[in-house]
């Protein structure tokens, strides 16, 4: 599978480059990433088991505080909520998508798109406006006559679930749509001819062959959830804090950065060991090159 | 030449700390600039206009304000004195923050402050600070949905039964204290006999009305957002702010009855680079009584000035928790108190809002 | 595609356009918002001004935040393409050995939360006193948008014919210019449409400006996140229309650029 991408990826023929060439074209790249990326994580690894002195004090802080453990547990339930809803809205969007032709393919393309492109922040707000008691939503459903009380919207676990699931979703469509993409056409055909129903080719045939796109999707979808940080922020109450909002606490009000260290470790490692678990279906390659 | 530089300059020493004895603090040279960190928007733009300004052509020192939201003030002022290069001069501080937080500021020395001992109410100079304005976490009410029965007290904002609806309590600053204390005032305890408080009594108090409440507000604009738009009909709010929306002609009013003291204080940051500017600006704030009366009309808030409650008309003078009437009905915590067990406060605060 | 005339497409026509809906409605909705005469907001926005797009003009503050982040991201574009492109070309026609540790690099700042490399990047570069500065902001944006340059360069450089190169430096052009000559300009286009999507993402990142901003270097996210929580008014859904305009236009460019560069590398 590595050795198969390598191929696609960085295919090497013609006339190679030196060695030495090789090298200094390359170490900008590897001298930005170790200054910018690996060392500060690494540093605060190390703050987190050496300050105030050599210690496991602030990991045991976030297991045995029943208060972390519980935001811990939240964060991964909200991320996988996303991603169950993502799966849910998103592969009928890709399978649309990967079948529709011309002005409709365009359309459907830039409506999944677009919103990447566009500043979280930007959709964040613009679900806080239509989350108010006074907003679209339960102005919409008041005049329709749905209820006569407006709902409590924002600040609930509801509307951040919503809202990220707004934003993560084209992580989900991009991947899921490559996958059905790569399915090569006679195989629904074939099993049409062999007298198969629509409903079963779907489902035997293009739904098995979907499943790399759904995972990858769903991993990524989910990874990127639990460090979320803006939309939990703004539209989230605290009475159901996601882990990033502790972090953020703990740095710029409580000023506990050992402890904050700690917990960003956890979250660090824990999404590296699930990328690395899960390496070789995760498609960046695919998403990238679709998204633009 | 060494030697005769030394001499002049002990000389000049000598010469400065008898002379800032007898004299008022402006016959000392003082730094070219001076960083005020506070609390951006209106507070900050009438701090400038009414005190920034004159103090900038007065002593012919730059000002440079700093907008920042109080507890990002003091990571970023923990941070620049773990490097050692400290910004700020003039940091926002709460009565607790006087004395939880006294290894991170200078020492105030009142006695160089005559414009403060003669201008300001008695307890305007602290040991780490001087009172800048006043206000108080009080009840803020939907006219129009307590039309008939208007909401007093602590024990009333508990009382769903007779006051049905959507509560907000605030989940910043000094939260950690303020919400406990109204929860104790709630149960009956006595304002004098509140400290040191019973936090479990507290909690399980709080307990009742964790259902009926609808937002945890972050901000103060955004205490204004949910009295405006109903998404509560009562709710903890700063004095000012609730001022503000009631000023906007939005149906609302408050109750100053147990009403929590909050006082911000301008304190200075151990390692000031402007330090003489600072403690120069800290007097001048109190001399001028003229500047004050539209500067707590423009804020909503009372300054510590003694003259300045007076030039208002009686009727307005209630608008404030200084005033006669109001400032009796405040709930004056012990800071000392809450500085001492800050951090068990918090752990039970976040333990019980994140459950 | 057939058109749908069974139940069965036409229910998943209609599916897809609901979801299709829930992504740009709250797009859309920040459009009418911008034009509300009312000071705070409410739906429906009453009246119509432009008075709080004339405030974002006005304000200096929003200016100077705005000015900055179009400083960062521009320097970001430059530095991210280049040091990209470089990287790519050295994977695809070297002989490395680092194919693993530059993929592992090269994705990770994308797998590890964004708010633990702000919250990294803000106790270190607070330390060496990059933190609020230009080159802060450039250095962790590159970071950022790095993975997006490289892999839009490598399809690209993997789709241009190695032996062209190897033409030009068999008439006695040197690598280098092999490169500037010929395969520079076939790819000019993806490399220019990565530069612009490297400008937006840095323009329009929150999280570790958030942490990175200083005192009185603050992006533009960062002042709307302040605006939101402490003095929600028009001016944002004002901003944001202009984000959302400033993404379609780059959308844009990007396709216009990437059809042209589709048509070059085909009819080479």
């Amino acid at each position: 599978m590595m050795e198969a991408r390598r191929s696609h990826f960085w295919r090497s023929d013609g006339r190679r480059l030196s060695g030495l060439s090789t090298l200094l074209l390359l170490l900008p790249f590897f001298a930005l990433v170790a200054f910018v990326f690996v060392y500060p994580i690494l540093q605060l690894l190390v703050i987190s088991i050496l300050e105030p002195h050599p210690t496991s004090e602030n990991y045991a802080r976030v297991v045995e505080n029943p208060v972390h453990m519980r935001v811990l547990l939240r964060t991964l339930w909200t991320a996988t909520l996303v991603t169950a809803l993502s799966v849910v809205l998103g592969f009928p969007v890709a399978y649309y998508m990967s079948r529709a032709k011309g002005t409709v393919a365009a359309l459907v393309a830039v409506c999944v798109i677009l919103p990447l492109w566009s500043s979280v922040l930007v959709r964040t707000a613009a679900w806080s406006f239509l989350f108010q008691r006074n907003g679209l939503i339960n102005s919409a459903l008041m005049s329709l006559g749905l209820t006569s009380q407006p709902f409590k919207l924002l600040y609930t676990q509801s509307a951040v679930v919503i809202a990220m699931t707004h934003v993560l979703l084209p992580f989900m469509i991009l991947p899921i749509y490559g996958a059905l993409r790569s399915i090569p056409s006679d195989y629904a055909r074939a099993a049409a001819v062999l007298g198969a129903t629509r409903l079963r080719t779907f489902l035997e045939v293009i739904l098995p062959l979907s499943l790399p796109g759904v995972v990858s999707g769903s991993l990524l979808v989910f990874l990127t959830a639990i460090g979320f940080f803006i939309t939990p922020a703004l539209l989230g109450s605290p009475q159901e804090m996601m882990i990033s909002t502790l972090v953020s606490k703990q740095i710029r009000e409580v000023l506990d950065w050992p402890f904050a260290a700690a917990l960003v470790g956890v979250l660090t490692v824990f999404v590296t060991l699930l990328a690395v678990i899960f390496s070789k279906t995760l498609r960046f390659d695919r998403l990238m090159g679709n998204a633009s | 030449m060494l030697k005769t530089g030394w001499m002049w300059n002990s000389a000049a020493v000598v010469l400065a700390s008898v002379l800032s004895g007898a004299l008022p603090a402006a016959a000392e040279k003082l730094e070219d600039q001076l960083v005020i960190a506070t609390t951006g928007g209106l507070m900050g733009n009438t701090l400038a206009k009414y005190f920034y300004d004159p103090f900038q052509k007065a002593k012919n020192v730059e000002i440079v304000p700093v907008a920042i939201e109080v507890p990002d003030q003091w990571a970023r002022a923990k941070a620049m004195q773990r490097t050692g290069k400290v910004e700020f001069d003039i940091v926002t501080a709460t009565g607790p923050d006087l004395v939880g937080r006294t290894d991170m500021l200078e020492k105030i020395d009142c006695a160089k402050l005559p414009n403060v001992q003669k201008f300001g109410v008695s307890d305007a100079c602290q040991p780490y600070g001087v009172a800048r304005t006043t206000g108080g976490m009080l009840i803020t009410y939907n006219t129009e949905t307590f039309k008939n029965k208007a909401p007093k007290t602590w024990a009333d904002f508990w009382d769903v039964k007779q006051f049905p609806g959507p509560r907000g309590l605030p989940d910043t600053g000094d939260s950690d204290w303020w919400v406990p204390v109204a929860a104790l005032l709630a149960d009956g305890v006595k304002p004098e006999q509140l400290f040191p408080l019973d936090i479990n009594r507290a909690y399980k108090k709080l307990d009742e009305i964790r259902p009926n409440v609808a937002v945890w507000w972050k901000t103060g604009d955004q205490v204004q957002q949910i009295m405006r738009s109903r998404e509560v009909v009562m709710a903890m709010s700063y004095s000012g702010r609730a001022l503000a929306v009631v000023k906007e002609g939005i149906p609302v009013a408050m109750s100053w009855d147990q009403a929590i003291r909050d006082t911000g204080y301008m304190a200075v940051l151990k390692g000031a680079p402007d330090l003489k500017a600072a403690m120069a600006y800290l007097d001048f704030f109190y001399a001028s009584s003229d500047a004050h009366v539209p500067f707590m009309r423009a804020v909503n808030y009372a300054t510590a000035s003694k003259s300045a409650i007076e030039l208002l008309k009686p009727e307005e003078r209630n608008l404030y928790a200084t005033s006669p009437e109001n400032y009796e009905k405040l709930v004056k915590p012990d800071f000392a108190w809450i500085g001492e067990h800050r951090n068990e406060l918090r752990e039970r605060w976040m333990a019980w809002l994140t459950r | 595609m057939k058109p749908p005339t069974d139940r069965g497409s036409l229910a998943l026509a209609a599916y897809v356009y609901a979801v299709l809906a829930f992504i740009i409605v709250p797009l859309v909705i920040v459009i009418p918002m911008s034009f509300s005469q009312n000071d705070y907001l409410t739906f429906p926005p009453s009246g119509f001004t432009l008075k709080w797009y004339s405030e974002y003009f006005d304000s200096r503050q929003w200016r100077a935040a705005t000015w900055l982040s179009v400083q960062v991201a521009l320097l970001t574009a430059l530095f991210a393409s280049v040091i990209g492109t470089a990287a790519t070309y050295a994977m695809i026609r070297g002989r490395s050995r680092l194919v693993t540790a530059f993929q592992i690099l090269l994705i990770g700042p994308i797998i590890v939360p964004h708010i633990a490399l702000a919250v990294g990047l803000y106790l270190f570069f607070q330390t060496i006193g990059l933190s609020g500065t230009i080159p802060g902001f450039v250095l962790a944006h590159t970071v950022l948008t790095l993975p997006f340059v490289v892999f839009t360069m490598a399809a690209a450089l993997g789709k241009v014919d190695a032996n062209l190169e190897a033409a030009a430096m068999s008439c006695g052009a040197t690598r280098f210019q092999a490169f500037r000559l010929v395969t520079l300009p076939l790819v000019l286009p993806n490399l220019v449409s990565s530069a612009l999507f490297a400008f937006i993402i840095s323009f329009d990142e929150p999280v570790v400006s958030f942490f990175l901003s200083g005192v009185r270097q603050k992006t533009l996210p960062r002042r709307m996140f302040e605006d939101i929580e402490q003095n929600l008014t028009p001016v944002i859904p004002a901003i944001a229309t202009l984000l959302i305009v400033l993404s379609i236009l780059i959308l844009l460019g990007a396709q216009v650029l990437r059809s042209r560069s589709v048509t070059r590398i085909a009819s080479q």
